[in-house]
């Protein structure tokens, strides 16, 4: 198989401390090694990599790329697609879409912006074939779901019984089922009070039917995701999205998984060592919480509470955020927060869709325009990166939570204000004088260092996602996932045009040791792999669940032998095997 | 000055797309280098030559400002030509396809012809002149987007279709003809002139801008409220400044002012301009007047409302459309006293489109909830028959408010499954 020496670029490498330092990466058969024997060296492809700087392949723990809604939101915004077309060359698949690529253009544009690593964070576990089918045709990334349970019947109907290990047995088979990676968790309660034109709003109230809160749903699945010991936590979309005054909600919510305690397999990671614990510490991982940092109690007198979201990150040890940062423009909302959606529909007027997933989940789908010189989407653009600048980067993760706020086309720009104060003041001068006078960004002068941008894009991700062994970091043992930009650590951060440049498109960008995109151009398009939870439980606890699953099916559309997702709609399957028995 | 001559010599079936057909492509280039252009027929690109004999080059001119292309004759299967172009002018002896001059920021194109739908989509500046008549959505948006037209100038000489200027942001639509239905749909902003008469849904979802009818509305939109009556001399000069370069004008004596489109925002800003004179009957304070009684032979014309009855679905809950029970509820049409006493009270009648084409025979039921000249049969198998499949569009056939005629009849009722065979094959 290849070898390959990436040679005397700066390399930026946070779980190992390399800062910057100029050094030789080794990569045999697909993954970072040590050293390659003289013989080796010989035979090895070199690349130059002098005047460059050298990262793990970039992690993006949570996007919106497969899967039902974001072929709703496909169809929904024609106008997205006749005007953006890339056209087919001899390895390569023609695409067209500027805030929903088609699949194919995803996995190429994800791989010239330098990320190797994409998880789809919204699966509904009855659709998971359809979400799994796009993953199939998604080029080069390597790829997992999580799945939507935070409204799904049988948890909510075991945690009202209080019978918890009912509950896991049920999350391990579903997760197995839909060949997903982990517990998604979208408006816990909400949603299912969404099928009676309701919707929760604090952590305690009770929903119709089921007669549990918030809190007891992040309780529970919190406590299920440790007792099986998935390789992620739970990943929590909070109520409230989107209301200002939400971010106290959002604070409680943090608190509700305080005291779990963090359940890691520790057999992989002693195989693959690295200098600073790749282990998971959080027990649950907030998304996007730009749209959950919302003071103020109406529009009128909405504000950023960002600073203070952030301080109460930093003091707590078992959170991990991303931010969903908005970096202005045409976007999607596409999510499973069915009445969240439907109050920005009525917000603006524009398109709307929803979907009720047969009584496991839901979804809403709008078309949204971030104005730059709307008051409201400048304080949302000040938020994220005040988060991203505020919280320590060891617990933040950059996302757009694509196309939610913004397509992740994008994120270079967002990289552009982390990285450069005179990009951010610019912006602010275009921006509502809001995006100033309502948050604390305009005080903020802090520039992120490539160190601190490797950690919030490669190794945080990672780790969150339990994937701190192998991806997010150099180290030897790791998968030869690795990004070359063009730029040199002494870059001017005035000139930001040129960082957006740099970040938009890698020098190279390496997959499994071999060179997927180079400049613009593709160059190999492998498939990825696709991770997925494979949790074996006893006998005697599963029996009496899949009774129970079984019976239910006969109020589903889907035969309970079709429901299953099956290995063939896999592409590379790397099943994270978890034996419980 | 750069003056370059087209001589079409195209006479094939497929559209050919010409968006770089633009001033801006072709300044500074040679004869040569223009026809080597590659335009896309289908799938396969095809040199300019293929398709034009050219003569005249882009080198002379100063700049593309200066470039006059000159399609000398009827091209009614190029599209996009100017595409996106932003200076210079282009002229077309003849018809054009779809979306001449879409996305244009600058510049002039005029067509001494007929142009086909989307002319001047989603334009940003310039001035498109058509002389003949034009398609759909001129001044629109494409398929999904709200937003259409964000400026520039379009002048029809003839009518227009529907959607004309749907999405209107800013800018001026002048059609001296007539227009179809959706005429300025989602407007924002920008002003639209109809100087001939329009069929219905004018302005509807309309936000703000202007629309000013000269002639007669069908069917008036009804979120739209009554401010003034004005006279011709009161309506805002601006307004005049905009058309009357264009060999437009305000006609009519009076206009009534209405503001809108209240069925969908609680404080629009739309204005619509309508000729008092053209439209009498908007400013009658009787409520609705009677149709006029208005016969064609036996036949009486009527206004024709389908709809599904409680009836018609308590029997067909069982799956049954061919039974004899829902043929007695169908097969029926409802006629108001009056009109019923006019036709000389029939047993059964028989409504014909207003071509005469189709023709179903139905019982005759007399009943008072019905208006006077509007009947009602069921939408089922028998109304099917004369709905009018035109949707002028709004996707959905005519189901309510088509024209059609009745008159007494002694032919036999067909059951469904023979129509069903004889009438949909």
């Amino acid at each position: 198989m290849t070898k390959m020496i990436i040679k005397g670029g700066h390399v930026y490498d946070p779980l190992n401390g390399v800062d910057g330092e100029v050094m030789d990466i080794y990569i045999k058969d697909g993954k970072i090694v040590e050293s390659l024997s003289s013989d080796e060296i010989k035979e090895a492809k070199v690349l130059d990599a002098k005047n460059k700087v050298v990262m793990a392949g970039g992690v993006d723990a949570h996007t919106h790329i497969a899967g039902p809604k974001v072929t709703v939101g496909r169809v929904m915004f024609p106008e997205d697609h006749y005007k953006c077309v890339r056209p087919k060359t001899h390895n390569t698949h023609c695409g067209t879409g500027e805030i929903v690529p088609s699949t194919y253009m995803q996995g190429y544009k994800y791989a010239t912006m330098g990320y190797t690593t994409t998880f789809e964070a919204a699966v509904p576990p009855m659709i998971a074939r359809h979400t799994h089918e796009e993953l199939k045709a998604l080029p080069i990334l390597d790829k997992a779901g999580y799945l939507l349970l935070g409204n799904n019947w049988f948890v909510m109907k075991y945690l009202r019984e209080g019978d918890i290990e009912k509950a896991a047995s049920y999350v391990a088979w579903a997760l197995d089922a839909t060949k997903t990676y982990g517990i998604k968790c979208v408006n816990p309660a909400g949603v299912e009070n969404w099928a009676w034109g309701k919707n929760v709003n604090s952590l305690d109230e009770k929903n119709i039917h089921f007669d549990v809160s918030a809190r007891q749903i992040v309780d529970g699945l919190a406590q299920i995701n440790e007792m099986l010991g998935l390789p992620m936590s739970i990943h929590l979309h909070a109520n409230n999205l989107g209301h200002p005054g939400n971010w106290e909600i959002t604070k409680e919510t943090m608190d509700v998984t305080k005291n779990i305690k963090v359940n890691v397999k520790d057999n992989i990671y002693n195989e693959v060592k690295t200098k600073f614990d790749s282990r998971r510490k959080q027990s649950v991982y907030m998304t996007h919480v730009q749209f959950h940092s919302f003071g103020g109690t109406s529009w009128k007198d909405f504000e950023s509470k960002a600073d203070d979201v952030s301080k109460h990150v930093n003091k707590s040890d078992h959170v991990v955020i991303d931010s969903g940062c908005v970096p202005f423009g045409k976007a999607i909302c596409m999510t499973g927060d069915g009445p969240g959606l439907y109050d920005i529909a009525t917000m603006n007027g524009q398109k709307w869709t929803n979907c009720d997933v047969e009584l496991e989940c839901g979804s809403g789908i709008v078309p949204f325009t971030y104005s730059i010189k709307n008051k409201v989407h400048s304080v949302q653009w000040a938020i994220g990166l005040e988060l991203l600048l505020l919280v320590d980067p060891a617990k933040a993760i950059l996302t757009t939570d694509n196309p939610n706020a913004g397509p992740f086309t994008k994120y270079p720009k967002i990289m552009k204000w982390l990285l450069s104060n005179k990009a951010r003041q610019d912006t602010m001068n275009e921006c509502h004088k809001w995006a100033s006078e309502r948050s604390t960004l305009a005080s903020i002068d802090k520039e992120l260092s490539l160190y601190e941008l490797a950690q919030i894009t490669r190794s945080t991700p990672a780790i969150a996602i339990g994937m701190g062994y192998r991806k997010g970091h150099l180290g030897a043992g790791a998968d030869a996932d690795i990004t070359i930009y063009d730029i040199t650590p002494d870059y001017n951060s005035n000139d930001y045009e040129m960082l957006e440049k740099v970040f938009t498109t890698t020098a190279y960008t390496i997959k499994d040791g071999q060179i997927v995109s180079k400049g613009n151009e593709i160059v190999e398009t492998p498939s990825g792999r696709s991770f997925f939870a494979n949790v074996q439980m006893k006998e005697e606890i599963q029996k009496p669940v899949m009774d129970d699953v079984k019976d239910f099916f006969k109020y589903y559309t889907v035969g309970f032998n079709n429901y299953s997702t099956p290995d063939e709609y896999l592409t590379r399957p790397t099943p994270m095997d978890i034996d419980l028995k | 000055m750069g003056e370059i001559i087209l001589t079409p010599k195209y006479d094939d079936k497929f559209p050919v797309e010409c968006d770089m057909i633009t001033p801006d492509n072709f300044f500074g280039k040679s004869e040569e280098e223009i026809k080597e252009i590659k335009l896309w027929k289908s799938s396969v690109q095809y040199p300019v030559s293929e398709f034009f004999d050219v003569k005249g080059d882009g080198q002379g001119a100063q700049s593309a400002s200066d470039i006059h292309i000159i399609i000398d004759g009827t091209v009614p299967k190029m599209k996009l030509i100017g595409y996106a172009m932003t200076t210079g002018k282009i002229t077309v002896n003849g018809d054009v396809n779809y979306h001449v001059g879409c996305e244009m920021k600058g510049g002039e194109i005029e067509v001494n012809g007929n142009a086909g739908s989307w002319a001047g989509r989603e334009m940003e500046g310039g001035t498109i002149l058509i002389h003949g008549n034009a398609g759909d959505h001129i001044g629109g948006s494409y398929r999904g987007k709200w937003e259409g037209m964000l400026g520039g100038r379009i002048v029809i000489d003839g009518n227009a279709g529907s959607s004309v200027g749907d999405g209107l942001v800013k800018g001026t639509i002048i059609v001296k003809g007539n227009v179809e239905a959706f005429c300025g749909i989602r407007q924002s902003g920008g002003l639209i002139y109809v100087g001939g008469d329009v069929l219905r849904t004018v302005g509807v979802e309309m936000k703000k801008g202007t629309i000013i009818v000269e002639g007669k509305i069908q069917h008036f939109s009804p979120g739209f409220f009554e401010q003034n009556l004005l006279k011709s001399n009161e309506v805002p000069s601006e307004l005049y400044e905009e058309i009357l370069p264009y060999g437009a004008n305000l006609y009519s004596k009076s206009y009534v002012e209405y503001k809108g489109d209240h069925a969908f925002f609680n404080k629009p800003k739309g204005k619509m301009y309508i000729s008092a004179n053209n439209n009498e009957y908007l400013l009658s304070c009787e409520g609705s007047v009677d149709r006029p009684i208005e016969f064609k032979g036996e036949a009486l014309k009527v206004i024709l409302n389908t709809g599904s009855t409680i009836e018609q679905g308590r029997i067909i809950k069982g799956g049954d459309k061919y039974s004899p029970e829902y043929k007695d509820v169908c097969a029926v049409c409802h006629i108001h006293p009056d009109d019923y006493q006019l036709l000389g009270k029939p047993e059964k009648v028989k409504v014909s489109s207003p071509d005469g084409n189709r023709t179903v025979v139905v019982r005759a039921e007399m009943k008072d909830n019905v208006q006077r000249r509007n009947i009602f049969i069921p939408r089922s198998v028998w109304a099917n028959v004369i709905v009018d499949a035109q949707s002028v569009n709004s996707g959905a056939p005519i189901y309510k408010g088509g024209e059609v005629y009745v008159q007494p009849s002694d032919d036999e009722i067909l059951e469904a499954p023979y129509i069903i065979e004889q009438q949909y094959k």
